[in-house]
């Protein structure tokens, strides 16, 4: 652990060029109002994803994961709204955009890989018109020539007889097939940035396998950027070069896949480990976490997941900030100050 | 060896298939199965979506039945029991499933709900079933107070608790599970898998355990069994099936998941492309 100073702003040693980051989220800060009073669900999440890069963002249900990313998109549910903070694709902010200007990002600078592919797809249309439709939209292309694409684009995503397929409606597809469809809708346009959001929670694990090589193989073609929302940590090893670990809405740790899953450093990354049953080790006794995640209507003062966390001491009772660990990795936990290698990481604004 | 709990003796299950008649053909969700569970053994069984897993549990629950081979409780064909005897073996087969929000009557509260079974067996007079639904509350780890709560008024979580609390409420012999862990986070998971477990030791229960999910089933298996298009493709116990798979689909299911086991990572990432 040579490096002592504060990380460099993203920490990646990795970046081959001076490209801004395909994707920054910064201090992004979103509450829902209810009658109850005012929740605070992505509380200054900092994240970027630079260009070519896997980044996995894991957390467990209610950790404010999917609503990060669908506010990318501009598509935070209704009620849901930005407080604080800013969404930059490429340097340009996406949230002082306009929605006419959002629908031209939309699909094509962006993609979202949704969970699930059935449901998203429409049932009564043929897999070429919903494939084909981002040539037409924002291309302007006729549909002619978007329907001898969308061959391509299904061959692409290794749908054996593509020309046959496409004209077949989503049932006729396999689970597996359909989420190809839609990985091949999001890569029409060749977008800066994919977002997937459990893309194959739904699947099995063979087929989940198949998607997963061909996540890996898009951005070896093509050098895509992606955000990777899932709750499997088994996934994230296998996909991303640098993983996010958000929980009741904020970041808890980052850092390069490798340095993560080597040192968890923050207690709860460390449960989420000990907790997640494997299949290649025998494990005695599975660690769970006790307790539940606190609400977004009374988040604690404090560190939000001392209440759970079996090394709570004093200190606990005040937030700490992101506090280096080594080179390319961080964590919100006050056991880490004073890490060798470690320090004070500046946090993003 | 003492004699087996369950017995299933080649069974298949066939369902009509959909589609306009002249092309209408029958599914085989289960084909030619065997299957022994040892009492207090706990025997997983594992399987891709449409593998027949379920339907080998909805069997063996004699919700359907079989339309080939026989299922013995206890030396007893539960397919030929008269009605009596059928209900005293239905007090000792005990289930859970996946949704526990599905689960449960959403009227009813969860201390009415664990002493309707003891109700419907006629046990005990309104005090002694109270205390059997405080003591089996104690058991899975819930506070007494949950007695009088609704069931939105708990987390996923403890909802799948209530729903352990009210199968073990008849003190069964063998309880099955199926997929009783998947609609949970992995932390919460864990709380149950580590219930399932504790409950087993302490009730000296006989397990079934269905998931599509491989740690679960080599954390909770003492054997395994692994289905693939309605049969069993390997059968023997976690650690054998787990470290030295034989069959092919076996290997192939092994290899398809991924585990936060960076040593396992097949091929590293390459370098971001500039």
């Amino acid at each position: 652990m040579g490096n002592n100073g504060p990380m460099s702003e993203s920490g990646r040693t990795h970046r081959l060029d001076d490209r801004p980051p395909t994707l920054e989220l910064d201090a992004l800060t979103i509450e829902f109002r209810a009658r109850r009073g005012v929740a605070r669900v992505v509380d200054r999440v900092s994240l970027e994803v630079w260009p070519g890069e896997i980044v996995g963002l894991i957390g467990e249900s209610g950790s404010g994961k999917t609503i990060s990313a669908l506010s990318t998109l501009g598509l935070a549910p209704r009620g849901a709204s930005i407080v604080g903070g800013d969404i930059r694709l490429s340097g340009e902010s996406l949230t002082a955009m306009s929605e006419v200007e959002l629908r031209r990002v939309r699909g094509d600078r962006i993609s979202l890989i949704p969970q699930d592919a059935m449901r998203a797809l429409n049932p009564v249309l043929r897999i070429n018109t919903q494939v084909g439709e981002p040539y037409v939209i924002h291309r302007g292309d006729d549909w002619a020539t978007a329907r001898v694409r969308v061959v391509d684009l299904l061959g692409s995503v290794h749908i054996p007889s593509p020309a046959e397929r496409a004209v077949e409606h989503p049932h006729q597809f396999s689970g597996g097939m359909q989420q190809r469809a839609m990985i091949a809708m999001g890569l029409a346009l060749e977008p800066e940035l994919l977002i997937a959001d459990e893309p194959t929670t739904a699947l099995d694990v063979t087929v989940q396998a198949q998607v997963l090589h061909l996540l890996r193989e898009i951005r070896e073609n093509h050098g895509t950027a992606m955000l990777f929302i899932t709750h499997d940590l088994g996934v994230i090893a296998e996909l991303c070069d640098w993983v996010y670990v958000i929980y009741a809405g904020a970041i808890m740790e980052q850092g390069s896949v490798e340095s993560i899953f080597a040192h968890p450093s923050h207690p709860y990354t460390e449960a989420l480990l000990k907790s997640t049953p494997t299949v290649h080790t025998v494990q005695e006794e599975l660690v769970s976490i006790p307790g539940q995640i606190p609400s977004p209507f009374a988040l604690p003062a404090g560190c939000r997941f001392a209440d759970r966390c079996g090394y709570r001491f004093e200190r606990c009772a005040t937030e700490p900030g992101m506090l280096a660990v080594a080179s390319e990795h961080a964590a919100r936990c006050w056991l880490r100050e004073g890490c060798p290698g470690g320090g004070s990481l500046a946090e993003g604004a | 060896m003492s004699a087996p709990l369950v017995e299933i003796r080649s069974v298949s299950k066939n369902f009509a298939g959909s589609g306009p008649f002249w092309r209408r053909r029958e599914v085989q969700a289960v084909v030619d199965v065997d299957l022994e569970v040892l009492p207090g053994e706990t025997v997983g069984i594992v399987g891709e979506s449409g593998s027949g897993k379920s339907t080998l549990l909805r069997i063996i629950l004699r919700l359907i039945r079989p339309t080939k081979g026989t299922v013995l409780f206890e030396g007893h064909n539960i397919g030929k029991l008269p009605r009596r005897e059928l209900r005293a073996v239905r007090r000792r087969v005990q289930a859970v499933f996946q949704d526990p929000t599905a689960s449960f009557n959403p009227r009813q509260s969860i201390g009415a709900a664990l002493a309707a079974p003891l109700e419907v067996h006629g046990i005990g007079d309104r005090a002694a079933r109270a205390r059997q639904v405080a003591e089996t509350l104690e058991l899975v780890g819930l506070e007494a107070a949950f007695v009088s709560r609704y069931p939105h008024q708990l987390s996923g979580g403890q909802r799948q608790r209530a729903a352990i609390a009210r199968a073990i409420m008849l003190r069964p012999s063998l309880l099955l599970a199926d997929e009783p862990t998947s609609a949970l986070d992995v932390s919460v998971q864990a709380q149950i898998l580590n219930l399932f477990k504790q409950t087993k030791r302490e009730l000296g229960l006989t397990f079934i355990f269905v998931s599509h999910n491989l740690g679960v089933i080599r954390y909770v298996s003492d054997r395994v069994a692994v289905m693939y298009r309605g049969r069993i493709v390997e059968w023997g116990t976690a650690d054998a099936v787990f470290s030295n798979p034989q069959h092919e689909y076996t290997q192939t299911l092994l290899a398809a998941v991924p585990d936060a086991d960076l040593g396992k990572r097949r091929e590293p990432p390459p370098p971001p492309t500039a």
